[in-house]
C-alpha cells in the first residue's frame, strides 16, 4: 500500500480486488471453495450455478465479529496495532422450485435469490515507526515540483494537497545557487536521521447486492447468472510524522506532521456466470467467470500539515481547507476491477435424499485474477488533464502488478444433524516485483446444525495477510516500506430458515 | 446499526418464521434437494379451468356464449406479453409455477404494488377470482500533471536499513539506481540531487529546463487543485 496526499493511485486499485471474499458460514468454514458444490447463497458470489441445487427456499443471515492484529516491521523496528469491527457475509433470501412441466422427461427447477454479502471489511487501525537516514517524506514534493517545473508561485498556490502544504509551512523552501533559484530543498535533516511514524485508521468495506438466477436441468447440469452491484465505502484517516533525532535545536527541523482525511464512496455493476455439471459419479465440476466491476466513485480529501523548524520559520501550519475556502478536493472516476475466473471440483458423498445418510463432501476452487487489468476511467465531469492522469496509472498498473491464482480447499463431515468443516485458501501475490512478498493465507473450521427446519453455522476463520506498505515514493532514491503481517480472526454466524 | 439490526433479523427469523419442515427431515441443498413444486397454486388454478371446462362440455349452449378470450388473454397478463414472460417454456419466463412466485403468498411479479381494488387479493393476480382490470400503459419494465509520482513505480530499489556511514553509501547506491531508472527518460525531468551545506535533501532543476509560471491549476495524484489565492506564507526567520 501507498499512501500520501495522492489517490487514484495503483493501491487504490488493488484495495478494490485484492481481497479474500466474505461468504456464508459454511462456505467460510470450508475455505470458500464452493464453486463446484452448490446448494447454498454464497453462490450468489462465486458461482451462481450453484444457485441451481436449490429446489427449496431459505433465508438466511451471517453476522460476523473481526479482530484485526497487525505486525508491522519497518525499517528494523516491529509494531503492532489492533482494529476490530462488525462485519456480515452472505445474507439474504433462496428461492428454488421444482417445475412442475418436464422437458424431455428431464426434471427442471429454477431458482432465484437475492442477497447481500460485505465481501471484505477496510476495518482497520495500522501504527508503525522506525528510523531513517536515507530518505524522507518531504523529497516526494520535491519531486513533484521538480518534474512539473514549478515556480516558487506554484509551489505556494497550485498543490494544495501535498506540495504547497510542505512549501508553506517551510517544510521544503527554494534552492538557490549563487542567489540565483535553482529548485527546491527540504528542511529535513535526513543524513543525521529521523524518526518516522505513520498511524493510519481506515473504516468501510465492499458491499455487493446479488440478483441470481439458476436453472438445473437433469440434476446434472446447472446454469446460473448473477447482476451484483458492488457498494463501496472507505475512509483513511492518516497522521504522518517525522521527527529530528539529532537532538540539535539550531538545525532548522523539529518535526512536521502531515493529516490527511480521505474518503472513497462509489456502486457499480457486474456480472458473474457459471456452469456445474454433476457425472454420474460423485464428482462435479464447475466453471464460473467474473466480469470486472465497474464502480463509479467519487473521492473526498482534505489534508493539513505542521512544520516547525526551529529557528529557520518556526512552527506555521496549513490546510486545503484554508487554501479551498473550506471545501475539499472531490474528484469523480469509474474503477473497472479485474476480471475473474474459477474452475473447480468437488466430491459429494452419498447425495441422498435421507438426511441421516449424507456423510460428506471435499471441494476446491482454482481461481485465476489479472491484477494488471484494473482501470481508471474519466467520469462525466473529468477533463483531459484527469484522463491523461489516468493512463500514467494504468500503464503503471499493468507494471506494477500481475496475474496470481488462488486455491481454495475445504470439506465437510456430516453426523446429521451435527456436522464439522475445515477449510484453507491461499491467495497469491498481486506484485510483479517479487522483492514485494504478498500473499493470504485462510485457514477456517466450524460447526453446523440442521433440524427443525433451520440451520445454523458457526465459522472461526483467520487470515493471515502479508503485504508491503509505502510511507511515500521517490523516483530517483531507494524507497523504503514497511512489512505488514496481519492476522484477522473473524467469528461468523449463520443463521438460516427453510421456508 | 449491522449489529442491533441483524440481531433483530435473526430474532425475526427464528420466532416468527414459518418452516415447512418443523418436522421430519430439513433438506441440505448441498447434498440433495427434494422436489418442491408448487402444489397449492396448480391445484387451485387446475381445479377452476376444470370446472369452467366441465361447465362447457356439460351445456355448451348455456356456458359457451361466455367468451372466454379474456381470460385465457387476460388484459393484465397480455399487456405485459403474456407469450414472453408467462411461456412455460421461457428461460427466463416468469412463470408462475418456477419461482414459486406463488399467488398465496408471494406474489411480488408483475404487480408489487397491486392494483386490484381489493388490494392485494388473497387469492393473488393469477387467480380467475382476481378481478381483472386493465391498466393501459402502466408498463412496469423489468425488464499535468503529473509529475514524476508514477515513474516511482518503476523505481524498483529498495532500501529498508539505514547507512552507517550514510554519505558514502548513499552516493554509491543513489548513482547505480540513478541510471537504471532514468536513462529512458532523462530529457524530461532528471532532476539533479545534491545536498545543501546542511546534508538536506535538495532538487535542481536541469539548466535548460523551464520554470513553470504560476499556472490556475495542477494535480496532485486525481485531486486537481485550482490554484489558491490565499495569500503567501508568513516570512521565514532569516
Amino acid at each position: 500500500m501507498y499512501s500520501l496526499a495522492m489517490a487514484q493511485v495503483p493501491e487504490d486499485a488493488l484495495r478494490n480486488s485484492w481481497y479474500i471474499p466474505m461468504g456464508s458460514a459454511r462456505s467460510m468454514a470450508i475455505g470458500g471453495a464452493m464453486g463446484a458444490l452448490g446448494g447454498d447463497i454464497s453462490a450468489n458470489n462465486n458461482n451462481p450455478a450453484g444457485l441451481g441445487l436449490y429446489k427449496t427456499k431459505e433465508a438466511v443471515l451471517s453476522p460476523a465479529l473481526q479482530l484485526n492484529n497487525n505486525s508491522i516491521h519497518f525499517r528494523g523496528t516491529g509494531s503492532r496495532s489492533q482494529g476490530n469491527a462488525f462485519s456480515y457475509g452472505s445474507s439474504g433470501l433462496v428461492l428454488g422450485a421444482t417445475n412442475s412441466s418436464r422437458h424431455q422427461g428431464n426434471t427442471i427447477s429454477n431458482s432465484f435469490s437475492i442477497s447481500i454479502t460485505q465481501l471484505t471489511s477496510f476495518h482497520n487501525n495500522t501504527y508503525y515507526q522506525g528510523l531513517n537516514n536515507v530518505s524522507s517524506f518531504s523529497e516526494q514534493y520535491l519531486e513533484e515540483l521538480i518534474a512539473a517545473g514549478a515556480s516558487p508561485q506554484a509551489a505556494e498556490q497550485n498543490y494544495i494537497f501535498g506540495s504547497s502544504l510542505a512549501y508553506r509551512t517551510y517544510l521544503i523552501d527554494t534552492f538557490t545557487i549563487n542567489g540565483q533559484f535553482a529548485g527546491y530543498k527540504s528542511l529535513v535533516p535526513v543524513a543525521t536521521g529521523i524518526n518516522q511514524e505513520r498511524q493510519e485508521e481506515t473504516r468501510g468495506g465492499i458491499h455487493e447486492l446479488s440478483f441470481a438466477f439458476a436453472r438445473n436441468t437433469a440434476d446434472r447440469l446447472y446454469l446460473g447468472a448473477s447482476i451484483n452491484i458492488p457498494i463501496v465505502g472507505y475512509q483513511s484517516d492518516l497522521t504522518y510524522t517525522e521527527t529530528d533525532i539529532s537532538g540539535d535545536p539550531d538545525n532548522n527541523f523539529d518535526h512536521f506532521t502531515f493529516s490527511r482525511h480521505y474518503t472513497s464512496s462509489g456502486f457499480g455493476i457486474n456480472a458473474k456466470l457459471g456452469l456445474i455439471y454433476k457425472t454420474k459419479s460423485p464428482f462435479r465440476w464447475g466453471i464460473a467467470l467474473h466480469t470486472p466491476s465497474f464502480i463509479s466513485f467519487r473521492d473526498q480529501l482534505r489534508a493539513a500539515m505542521t512544520t516547525n523548524t526551529e529557528g529557520y520559520a518556526g512552527t506555521v501550519s496549513e490546510s486545503s481547507d484554508h487554501l479551498n475556502n473550506g471545501n475539499p478536493g472531490i474528484v469523480e472516476y469509474v474503477l473497472q476491477t479485474p476480471w475473474k475466473a474459477i474452475l473447480s471440483g468437488s466430491v459429494v458423498l452419498s447425495e441422498n435424499s435421507d438426511t441421516k445418510l449424507q456423510r460428506g463432501f471435499i471441494s476446491a476452487d482454482l481461481e485465476y485474477i489479472n491484477y494488471r487489468s484494473s482501470r481508471f476511467y474519466t467520469s462525466g465531469s473529468g477533463d483531459e488533464s484527469q484522463a491523461a492522469y489516468y493512463q500514467q496509472v494504468n500503464s503503471t498498473i499493468k507494471d506494477y502488478y500481475k496475474g496470481a491464482l488462488n486455491f481454495r480447499l475445504g470439506g465437510e463431515l456430516k453426523f446429521d444433524p451435527w456436522m464439522v468443516r475445515l477449510g484453507g485458501a491461499f491467495y497469491g501475490s498481486p506484485y510483479a516485483d517479487k522483492a514485494l512478498k504478498a500473499n493470504r493465507i485462510l485457514a477456517s473450521g466450524g460447526i453446523g446444525y440442521r433440524h427443525h427446519g433451520f440451520f445454523i453455522d458457526l465459522t472461526y476463520v483467520a487470515i493471515f495477510h502479508k503485504d508491503v506498505n509505502f510511507p511515500y515514493r521517490l523516483t530517483d532514491k531507494p524507497n523504503t516500506f514497511a512489512e505488514l503481517q496481519t492476522n484477522t480472526s473473524t467469528l461468523l454466524l449463520t443463521v438460516g430458515i427453510k421456508l | 446499526m449491522y449489529k442491533n439490526l441483524f440481531l433483530l433479523l435473526i430474532a425475526a427469523l427464528l420466532f416468527t418464521g414459518c418452516s415447512t419442515y418443523r418436522s421430519g427431515q430439513t433438506p441440505d441443498d448441498v447434498y440433495y434437494s427434494p422436489d418442491q413444486p408448487d402444489n397449492n397454486s396448480v391445484q387451485y388454478v387446475n381445479t377452476d379451468e376444470d370446472n369452467y371446462l366441465r361447465m362447457k362440455v356439460q351445456n355448451y349452449t348455456r356456458w359457451g356464449m361466455l367468451d372466454d378470450f379474456d381470460y385465457w388473454y387476460d388484459s393484465r397478463y397480455y399487456g405485459y406479453h403474456f407469450y414472453a414472460f408467462n411461456n412455460p417454456y421461457s428461460y427466463w419466463g416468469f412463470y408462475p409455477y418456477s419461482f414459486g412466485y406463488s399467488s398465496y403468498w408471494f406474489n411480488f411479479g408483475f404487480y408489487p404494488w397491486g392494483y386490484s381494488p381489493w388490494g392485494y387479493s388473497p387469492w393473488g393476480f393469477y387467480s380467475p377470482y382476481a378481478t381483472i382490470v386493465y391498466y393501459k400503459n402502466r408498463n412496469t419494465y423489468y425488464g499535468n500533471i503529473l509529475n514524476g509520482n508514477m515513474w516511482s513505480y518503476q523505481n524498483s530499489l529498495y532500501n529498508n536499513t539505514n547507512y552507517t556511514q550514510p554519505q558514502n553509501t548513499g552516493k554509491k547506491s543513489f548513482g547505480s539506481l540513478f541510471k537504471s531508472n532514468f536513462s529512458a527518460r532523462e530529457q524530461n525531468t532528471n532532476p539533479y540531487i545534491t545536498s545543501d551545506k546542511r546534508n538536506t535533501p535538495v532538487r535542481v532543476f536541469q539548466p535548460a529546463r523551464p520554470v513553470q509560471p504560476v499556472i490556475n491549476g495542477a494535480r496532485s495524484g486525481g485531486f486537481k487543485s485550482t490554484g489558491s489565492n490565499m495569500g503567501s506564507r508568513p516570512p521565514k526567520n532569516n
